[in-house]
């Protein structure tokens, strides 16, 4: 049995389709981030597994009970940080986890749970009064009530300074080491590429690509861009270029040429081939990008305007087509 | 059973408000204040000096008006102030069903009406028996649980509302307009489809005994008639229904249906308010 999931899942809002025929799969014992710009669908998907939204159509199981029909089964058995969360104001950050414990029936210790997300020297203090940092973390631990097999973040590090966002990666780390499933979402790359086993990213309602996270990489660095530096105008070598097994994109400008090839090992035949044409390479330069480009590219859709995110547009159709299959 | 949690949450949240000790202070100025009243307005020698029942008698309106109130203002944010601030995201991210959710938060709320009408008793039975004489404990205990009950009813109306509803302004319009309506103007809808049908105004007996039962359909109404029974007061007494109507007192006029009234003033909102609230989407 999987921790997450969905068939053909699908909410509408009027004529807004939030998400599409979602197909999703989280195993258990891993960290799966759900990536994607604001307004993806990623709440939405979320709201659906929590029961805060019921589906439109299409179905789905959490640690095997239905999303629809089975709402509070889930929820016993799930801890969820939850997004756009309000505390309240005048009750204490001990108090908070305390009915987060008494809610699920269980025994922990409430101050223990506040000691593994550090706030425990606050357990006494109002909610209200809580930085933003502070009532992420408070919620984390509500969440952890009970010893939940599967944690459903949303957000988890909105709101957080670097320093706050690696203390939250670092307690969910530490959580999944406990056994805990995680599936959390989040619109920043880097907060997901560091702990995750997998991602999934959306993009207007529709789950574009999922993966490990390594061969995402992979896929990703076997891409590369080529720029020459030429001493004539370079349009003239594109012909003998374009018809060169494994380039996938040439771009003259000037007396400079780019050339993308789906494979790395193709470079050093591309370089062969300018080399062998006659002119005289002035400088070269290659671009390996990150899967933080990747991300940009595959959530707006545009062509960016930096070198490096530029490349990736060809690396998203070819991403989107797979995605497709 | 996480209604109990909801419950004991909600009523520990207002603790840490001043709310509940506003409350009390409103209920104790209320009972044992306004009851005072004709003992200090008596000028001894002029006639009986009052007695217990008149103490109680002229603190009966102004009392039920106070619990009824204070009901409707506990109960109208409890549920959409959690959806605006968020917090209803808590409430929903454990396993709390929306059931747990308006159950829990009508007796937490009805908890918050409690401890405050039955502190200003307390302090009130204090005043009253060094006024007045004859304290009758059966009556002044009956009308405290005939002002829980009162309690309980408005603060569900205004649960319900709060549970139907996506903003407080929202519930702050629906909670106005139906005390309005259904209770202070209530009177006055019986007498205007009287109007239509007859083309004059009822008079005060030989009344059909429909026109009664809408009368009897208000929020108040049912409430007032079982008052009679519950607490027996010298001066609010009312005309009797058999006075008032044309024929027999069908059982739908009888006291007892009362009582059928208030539990449907219960049930009926609320089952709305746990309709929508259920149906509604947290995005």
């Amino acid at each position: 049995m999987d921790a997450i999931e969905t068939n053909s899942l699908g909410r509408r809002f009027g004529d807004v389709n939030a998400v599409e025929s979602l197909d999703l799969t989280v195993q258990k014992g891993e960290i799966y981030g759900f990536l994607g710009p604001n307004g993806a669908g990623k709440s939405t998907t979320i709201n659906m597994l929590l029961g805060f939204t019921p589906p439109s159509s299409g179905s789905g199981t959490v640690l095997g009970y239905d999303l629809e029909h089975e709402s509070v089964a889930i929820r016993q058995s799930v801890g969820v940080l939850p997004e756009d969360f309000g505390v309240y104001g005048r009750l204490t950050a001990r108090k908070h986890v305390r009915f987060a414990i008494e809610t699920k029936g269980a025994d922990d210790d409430p101050d223990d749970l506040l000691g593994r997300v550090e706030l425990a020297d606050v357990a006494d203090r109002t909610a209200g009064g809580f930085s933003t940092g502070m009532k992420q973390r408070l919620a984390l631990a509500m969440a952890l009530a009970g010893n939940p097999d599967l944690l459903i973040l949303d957000e988890p590090s909105s709101g957080l300074d670097p320093n706050g966002a690696r203390e939250m990666r670092a307690i969910i780390r530490e959580e999944n080491e406990r056994g805990t499933t995680v599936f959390f979402s989040s619109h920043v790359m880097e907060q997901v590429e560091a702990i995750c086993d997998r991602v999934g990213i959306m993009r207007d309602g529709r789950l574009i690509a999922e993966d490990a996270i390594d061969s995402l990489k992979d896929r990703f660095d076997a891409d590369s861009r080529l720029v020459f530096t030429l001493d004539t105008v370079a349009d003239d070598i594109v012909p003998a270029l374009e018809t060169m097994n494994g380039v996938t994109d040439i771009n003259a400008d000037g007396n400079d040429v780019s050339v993308v090839v789906a494979d790395a090992s193709r470079k050093a035949p591309v370089i062969e081939a300018v080399g062998a044409s006659g002119v005289t390479i002035k400088d070269i330069r290659i671009d390996d990008s990150s899967l933080e480009d990747l991300f940009a590219t595959l959530t707006t859709g545009e062509r960016p305007t930096s070198r490096h995110a530029e490349e990736n547009a060809a690396n998203t159709t070819q991403l989107i087509r797979e995605a497709d299959q | 059973m996480s209604w109990v949690h909801v419950a004991r949450k909600d009523f520990a949240d207002a603790l840490r408000s001043k709310l509940l000790w506003v409350l009390s202070a409103l209920m104790i100025l209320v009972v044992a204040g306004i009851s005072a009243i004709p003992q200090l307005l008596y000028i001894p020698g002029q006639g009986p000096a009052p007695g217990f029942d008149d103490g109680m008698s002229f603190m009966f309106t102004w009392m039920t008006m106070m619990v009824s109130i204070i009901g409707l203002v506990v109960g109208y944010r409890a549920i959409v102030g959690e959806r605006e601030s968020g917090s209803i995201r808590f409430l929903l991210g454990l396993p709390n069903s929306r059931r747990d959710v308006v159950v829990g938060k009508v007796l937490g709320r009805a908890t918050v009406v409690a401890v405050p009408t039955v502190i200003g008793f307390l302090v009130g039975a204090v005043v009253i028996l060094a006024l007045y004489d004859g304290f009758a404990v059966t009556d002044y205990i009956g009308l405290l649980v005939f002002a829980l009950v009162i309690g309980l009813v408005y603060v569900s109306v205004a649960v319900a509302v709060s549970a139907s509803v996506n903003t407080r302004a929202k519930a702050v319009g629906g909670v106005l307009g139906i005390y309005l309506i259904f209770d202070l103007l209530w009177w006055t809808v019986p007498m205007a489809i009287y109007w239509l049908l007859e083309r004059e105004l009822p008079g005060s007996t030989d009344l059909p005994a429909w026109y009664v039962l809408v009368e009897r359909l208000g929020i108040w109404e049912p409430l007032g008639i079982l008052s009679g029974t519950l607490v027996d007061i010298a001066g609010v007494e009312t005309v009797s229904t058999a006075d008032r109507l044309a024929g027999d007192v069908p059982f739908f006029l009888e006291t007892w249906f009362a009582w059928v009234i208030v539990i449907a003033w219960v049930a009926i909102p609320l089952g709305i308010g746990y309709y929508r609230f259920n149906r509604a989407v947290m995005s």
